[in-house]
């Protein structure tokens, strides 16, 4: 249990959808990094995370971004994350370059139908 | 002069009025005696020095002693080492004012128990002079026993009532940020007058914060139970970020379901600590002081029927706002309903004492219980004070080196950036680039147990200076090299700040930041 933030977890066609509400920071990665690992099976492509009702997000939060990619890549599924282009986390993940690894779509159904 | 003959005539005159007088006295005094004895009753008389002097029968049967062993100042050697004293004392005491005296005491009976009795003496005046006192006693020991046992239950009711009462109440009201919260609870002192009265407050989001007063009508156990139900439920709905009408409707509704005779009054006031401004409803309740300025002024408006009259009550919101510094006072009947004193006089003598003691929050809530109750509570007090703290421009905090610490610091940070008017992006990157550095502190005071460290945010002119220091014992950061968490996490606080500064000796590491705010309102 975290108090500061929530995963819900859904499967979405070939897609496992994690919407993360709440405040991520040094204190919870750890709960979000074992909801968002055991939440992947092998048969998805992949997973979607829906950062639309996320509050805040800290440098521990941008590195498990990271991290789910490279996790994800190494079983030749991908990570997506949804951000609408309002949110004020925007800005940090532009300047730590998250999109190098995670391609960045404005709402769930563009991650969704994105090829 | 009189002639010897004359005069011897005259004493034998006299002589013989005297034996006369004798006879009768002694007449009387055998039917006294004969009808005391016989009295159902302990009948006792005292000479004009407060020695007994006789004591009747019944008396002597209950103590199993001779006449003579009572006599005099004796008596007493029978009552319970216990009472023994007072009641000499009182004895005495009454005697010498010439008083009624009367004093229920435990005596001992002739079987070695003690029963308790009561005895009652008045002084006797013969033709108008003092002659001692007469006295009766009975025995009220099944009586005393049954009032004891009384009392014994009725003071474990009080007292099981008080405990759970108190164990509902907020143990210690919550820590909220931009606002300074004082409630006093006093259980009623007389008897079993305990009642439901409870007081909250609960903090809906970043701004808003639920404060409420209620009274469940009725008293004893069962009002405090239902009490502690209407708190949690009350808590529940407001939770759910509905005005104080919805809530209200809500728990009138849960009211009717559960149990269609329980009544109580409330009033719910949302206060938004941003704005000032107030949302209040009131539920059958006695208004809502505002304390500001010198003045006090009552929110009177948003008035309805107490909860658990009716099944389907429309409730309504009102509005008002409360100036950072003046106080809300929201309290229960207790404090200001006395049987000889209007209502009105008493509210307005309510406003009167708290627009008197401004300055301190718990010195005025002191005061207005003083006044109010002073001597005792004849109904449950409970009284919960609200004030705005000003706007801050300035956080200094000295914080544990503790990553649990880092959610108060952010509503900190972004509560101050509110108010300066900073947009949403602007309070979310200032926020996160301070505690990037706050975060670093932390991780860098890794080892003693109580590492601390200091964080400053100072707003002037539309800029930010924030600063983050930790000092004592810390180790260089894990990544130099730029790469993994706290490495980004500069990056981070570089690319949000206009300009920082890193100083790092031996003492300690220092992060210094500098950003110009852009925007005054929503972004």
């Amino acid at each position: 249990m975290s108090t500061l933030a929530d995963v819900a977890l859904e499967r979405v066609d070939s897609w496992t959808v994690a919407r993360v509400s709440g405040e991520l920071d040094m204190t919870n990665t750890s709960y979000v990094r074992d909801q968002l690992t055991r939440s992947v099976p092998g048969d998805v492509d992949g997973l979607v995370t829906d950062l639309s009702g996320t509050l805040y997000l800290d440098s521990a939060a941008i590195e498990l971004l990271f991290e789910m990619a490279r996790r994800l890549g190494r079983r030749r599924q991908r990570l997506r994350i949804v951000m609408p282009p309002e949110s004020p986390l925007g800005r940090v993940l532009e300047l730590t370059d998250v999109k190098a690894v995670a391609p960045i779509h404005p709402t769930l159904a563009e991650a969704l139908a994105s090829g | 002069m009189r002639s010897p003959k004359l005069w011897t005539r005259g004493l034998r005159h006299e002589q013989d009025d005297l034996r006369e007088t004798l006879a009768r006295v002694s007449e009387s005094e055998h039917r006294f005696r004969e009808l005391a004895d016989s009295a159902p009753v302990f009948i006792w008389t005292a000479n004009k020095d407060g020695l007994i002097d006789f004591i009747n029968r019944s008396w002597l049967e209950f103590t199993g002693r001779e006449q003579r062993e009572e006599l005099g100042d004796s008596w007493t050697v029978g009552v319970h080492p216990d009472d023994a004293e007072s009641v000499r004392d009182s004895w005495w005491k009454a005697f010498r004012a010439r008083e009624p005296w009367e004093r229920e005491y435990r005596l001992q009976r002739h079987d070695g128990s003690y029963r308790w009795i009561v005895d009652r003496g008045r002084p006797r005046l013969v033709d108008g002079t003092f002659a001692g006192y007469v006295g009766t006693a009975t025995d009220i020991h099944e009586h005393k026993e049954m009032e004891e046992r009384l009392e014994l239950a009725y003071r474990r009711d009080h007292e099981i009532a008080a405990t759970l009462q108190r164990s509902l109440l907020p143990e210690r009201l919550p820590a909220i940020d931009g606002m300074e919260l004082e409630g006093r609870y006093l259980p009623a002192t007389s008897g079993a007058a305990i009642g439901g009265d409870w007081y909250d407050a609960v903090e809906l989001d970043e701004t808003r914060v639920a404060v409420v007063v209620g009274d469940v009508v009725g008293h004893g156990l069962r009002a405090a139970t239902v009490m502690g139900q209407l708190r949690n439920a009350f808590r529940a709905y407001a939770l759910l970020g509905s005005s104080p009408a919805e809530t209200f409707g809500r728990l009138n509704r849960l009211l009717a379901l559960d149990r269609g005779d329980v009544m109580a009054t409330a009033l719910y006031a949302l206060v938004d600590r941003d704005s000032g401004t107030v949302e209040y409803c009131s539920a059958g309740h006695l208004p809502a002081v505002v304390v500001g300025g010198g003045g006090a002024r009552f929110l009177e408006r948003g008035r309805s029927v107490p909860l658990g009259t009716a099944d389907h009550v429309t409730y309504r919101d009102a509005h008002d706002r409360l100036e950072p510094g003046s106080t809300l006072l929201l309290y229960t009947d207790g404090l200001v309903e006395r049987r000889d004193v209007a209502l009105d006089e008493r509210l307005v003598r309510l406003g009167e004492v708290a627009s008197a003691m401004e300055g301190d929050l718990a010195a005025m809530c002191d005061a207005i219980v003083e006044d109010a109750v002073g001597e005792g509570a004849p109904d449950d007090v409970a009284l919960l004070a609200v004030r705005l703290s000003p706007a801050t421009e300035h956080l200094s905090l000295r914080l544990a080196a503790d990553p649990a610490v880092l959610a108060g610091v952010r509503r900190r940070i972004e509560r101050l950036l509110r108010a300066a008017g900073a947009s949403r992006h602007e309070q979310y990157e200032l926020t996160l680039a301070i505690c990037e550095a706050a975060a670093n502190a932390i991780e860098h005071a890794y080892g003693p147990v109580d590492a601390e460290f200091e964080l400053e945010v100072r707003l002037s002119e539309g800029q930010l200076a924030a600063t983050v220091r930790d000092r004592g014992s810390w180790r260089e950061p894990r990544h130099e090299t730029g790469e993994g968490t706290r490495g980004r996490g500069l990056g981070i606080i570089e690319g949000l700040m206009d300009d920082v500064e890193v100083t790092r000796s031996e003492t300690g590491t220092t992060v210094r930041m500098l950003r110009t705010l852009t925007s005054s309102g929503d972004g």
